[in-house]
């Protein structure tokens, strides 16, 4: 074997020093979160590579006593340009990317168990000349399984040391550090194999060749028993790839998540919320009454408590996706459901994005990048918000109650009507859009379906910890900024009390005098309420429901539910308290209850009542269907990397959501009037 | 038409895989598209006619002339086994992947020919010495 010095790249590394850069490269699936986050542990972040919307994690290693960087690039299965993430890291392990220096040193990452198919990475990242150290991982699986790799003649055919590992158990790790360390500390170029090197420069298919020298590797230096070596893979694809079987265990594993999810974020999400209103009790009773008590409990501490109460809803998705997705389950999932969503342009990958978007459009919006084609993942993103999430529910509560008072079964029939409206409504706009904008077709499948393993926990804390944070700091910091936004609108500018109010108060006062202490109280609290109904009708956010009025009149809307559309743009949930402040029901005086009776005998100035059943049908189809969510916004445009994306996606949703109101509204005061039904 | 196909293509696929796929003969070899394959059955893959996108996707997961590919499970999408890892494929890219039908049905269809596993690792014509593996 010869070495082979490449002159094209200098290597200054005469020791290891402070500032190196390690990229850690490999194939998907073949652990390498599990690699990096046991090297790094908590000392780690993810960015998104300068100028692009994929993300890298970089993070502190300590390696023998010496910091290292590691850079964590995306999984790829060759450096071909296949997809943009292929192509940002390969320009960011040659040190092309601007603004970023380029990796000084390679780990690369095998997959003991598939060692072919991860020869062919392996042997373009070697010809790239870069000082590498090569990480077989995964060799307590492949020795269960009977794979015998001789690692001293792998080493000699890569020319590069080779260590044996396993990430999930920690064995091996001492001596890779050891091994990198060495590494580091000499400044010989890599060897670069005979064998290989006549790969790199021969003509026709260059995969061929590739492949041709993998197998050739793979024959010299790794024994496998005859037969699957894999038996409980294959026993369980059986079942979980199968046509009809594989859709019905789907529908089970994701009922049982879901399920899961919702039942655990409830008791965190009841603590947040408790903790929150119990502060603004707090605060509220030791802070003199006013502008700052005001703007403290409503706007500060209502707003953190309205951003957080969907954190342990966000935290648990993500912990739960990502034991799914180590287990191997998710491409099983993304095979199975591929022929339905097919039909709509939608690749199969895109099911678990959509699926969680039943919880909230963010996470979804976030966990839309395991979809590779970048058309596939903009229609995904555009129609997320379709979908029925979390925060609509107190709306639909809301809207139901006043049309189907105590009726069960009625109530539940509008909720599925409901959800049934926003999934129809989001697989007919992906058609649409795959017929017109986004012309194309969903790339046609083509994943790799890993050997099932159990799942790792620390993968999925840190995993959860990482989204938790991408939350808090995007899309938090903006439902803060829009809630104290919306708090000023509705409170300033100030006006006086309404007359009536300030009868009411003398009146108060006297009754006080003449010892009736009970009734002055309740007559105070009455024209509290009017008060506040007063001044937020008066206020910006109230002149800016009045001056909407004309627009949304077609709709049945007047402009009270105008406020509340305004305010909802926050989070959705928002319209409930806004019309509770309106129908001067003050917030925690009786509760729900309270605010449907008072809004069922709500009349407008003309006497005729507001909330009509066609103006609640109206508003409910209005909910399924708008964009009233400016945090969603926020994260289209970070997953996207334009505005472009998200301003369609507003525009669409809210020309969608008012025709479909106004058809609502049309036909059903018709069908009111009538009397067809009573 | 939505509903009544998404019932019948599953059944479909059960279905198929009986009759063996007429395949075109050349030069005594008998080649079929991929997606013609028998359950079990060894491809050795000759050509791929797909627009230069999904031709690199394809070949970089190991479907690439020269390599033997095993069907696992048919339908659309089928189950394929290449390189010792398992893929999922959708059958309009495997229409324009060309194989030829291999004889021999490994059992489980591992892509190992049994032969393989006899010879000891660096003695037929590797380099270097052969060497023992590690226990």
């Amino acid at each position: 074997m010869t070495r082979i010095a490449l002159d094209v790249l200098d290597s200054p590394k005469p020791s290891v020093s402070q500032d190196l850069t390690v990229a850690l490269v490999g194939n998907p699936n073949c652990g390498k979160t599990t690699l990096f986050n046991i090297l790094t542990g908590l000392r780690a972040h993810t960015a998104n590579i300068a100028g692009t919307t994929i993300e890298q994690r970089v993070g502190k290693a300590r390696v023998d006593g010496h910091d290292l960087q590691l850079l964590d690039l995306p999984g790829m299965y060759s450096l071909s340009d296949v997809s943009p993430e292929q192509k940002i890291a390969r320009q960011a392990l040659m040190g092309e990317v601007p603004g970023q220096r380029g990796p000084q040193a390679v780990l690369l990452l095998l997959d003991a168990t598939n060692i072919q198919r991860n020869l062919l990475l392996a042997g373009q990242v070697l010809e790239f000349g870069l000082p590498t150290v090569v990480a077989l991982n995964m060799c307590d699986l492949a020795r269960r399984s009977g794979i015998k790799i001789n690692t001293q003649a792998l080493a000699d055919e890569l020319g590069c040391p080779v260590v044996a590992i396993s990430a999930r158990t920690g064995e091996g790790i001492p001596e890779l550090c050891n091994a990198l360390t060495l590494r580091l500390s000499s400044d010989e170029p890599n060897a670069l194999p005979e064998s290989l090197s006549a790969c790199a420069t021969c003509g026709g298919c260059p995969f061929r060749a590739r492949f041709d020298w993998a197998e050739q590797v793979d024959k010299r230096c790794a024994r496998r028993p005859v037969g699957d070596h894999d038996p409980r893979t294959a026993a369980a694809d059986r079942v979980l790839t199968h046509p009809v079987l594989g859709i019905a265990s789907f529908m089970v594993i994701t009922f049982v998540l879901f399920a899961t999810i919702f039942w655990l974020a409830d008791y965190p999400s009841g603590a947040i919320e408790w903790v929150f209103s119990s502060l603004g009790g707090v605060v509220a009773d030791a802070l003199p009454p006013g502008d700052l008590n005001n703007l403290l409990v409503d706007g500060i501490i209502g707003g953190v408590g309205g951003v957080l109460v969907f954190l342990p809803q966000i935290c648990l998705l993500f912990f739960f996706l990502s034991l799914l997705e180590d287990t191997g389950y998710l491409a099983r999932a993304a095979v199975v459901t591929d022929r339905l969503m097919r039909r709509v342009g939608l690749p199969g990958a895109s099911f678990v994005p959509l699926l969680s978007a039943h919880a909230c459009a963010i996470p979804a919006i976030m966990a839309s990048r395991v979809i590779e084609n970048r058309r596939d993942r903009l229609v995904t993103i555009l129609v997320s918000p379709l979908l029925s999430c979390s925060a609509r529910l107190p709306v639909y509560t809301m809207l139901t109650a006043l049309l189907v008072p105590s009726q069960p079964i009625k109530a539940a029939l509008i909720f599925v009507g409901a959800y049934s409206l926003g999934i129809a409504a989001a697989l007919l706009v992906a058609m649409a859009l795959n017929r017109s904008i986004l012309k194309g077709k969903a790339a046609p499948l083509l994943i790799e379906l890993p050997s099932y393993k159990p799942p790792n926990l620390r993968n999925a804390a840190l995993s959860m910890l990482d989204r938790g944070r991408v939350f808090l700091v995007k899309a938090g910091t903006v439902i803060l900024l829009v809630s104290i936004g919306l708090w000023a609108s509705a409170t300033y500018p100030k006006s006086a009390a309404p007359r009536e109010a300030v009868t009411m108060q003398q009146q108060a006062e006297q009754l006080e005098a003449s010892g009736q202490t009970d009734d002055a109280s309740q007559l105070r609290v009455q024209a509290e309420s009017l008060t506040a109904a007063h001044g937020l009708s008066n206020s910006l956010a109230g002149q800016v429901g009045h001056a909407i009025e004309p627009a949304i009149k077609p709709l049945g809307f007047d402009w009270r539910i105008g406020v509340g559309i305004v305010s909802s743009f926050a989070a959705r949930e928002m319209i409930v308290s806004t019309l509770s402040i309106i129908h001067g029901v003050g917030a925690g005086d009786g509760g729900d209850e309270m605010l449907y009776e008072s809004m069922r005998h709500a009349v407008a100035d003309t006497g005729t009542p507001i909330y009509t059943p066609a103006t609640c049908l109206s508003l409910l189809v209005f909910f399924v269907l708008a964009m009233q969510c400016l945090p969603t916004s926020i994260v289209a445009r970070r997953e996207t990397g334009t505005w472009k994306w998200p301003a369609l996606q507003f525009v669409y949703m809210t020309l969608l959501a008012y025709s479909a109101a106004w058809v609502t509204f049309q036909v059903a005061s018709q069908v009111f009037e009538s009397g067809a039904v009573g | 038409m939505f509903w009544p196909s998404f019932l019948i293509s599953p059944l479909k696929a059960l279905a198929a895989g009986s009759a063996p796929a007429p395949c075109e003969v050349a030069e005594g070899a008998c080649l079929i598209p991929l997606d013609k394959l028998q359950l079990g059955q060894c491809g050795l893959i000759q050509r791929l006619d797909l627009i230069d996108s999904d031709d690199k996707r394809l070949r970089t997961m190991g479907i690439c002339p020269g390599r033997r590919i095993w069907m696992v499970r048919r339908g659309d999408p089928m189950v394929l086994k290449v390189m010792g890892t398992r893929i999922g494929l959708a059958a309009e890219l495997a229409q324009q992947v060309t194989v030829e039908v291999c004889a021999p049905l490994y059992e489980g269809f591992d892509d190992a020919p049994a032969t393989r596993v006899e010879r000891e690792p660096g003695e037929p014509g590797g380099a270097g010495e052969p060497e023992r593996p590690e226990a």
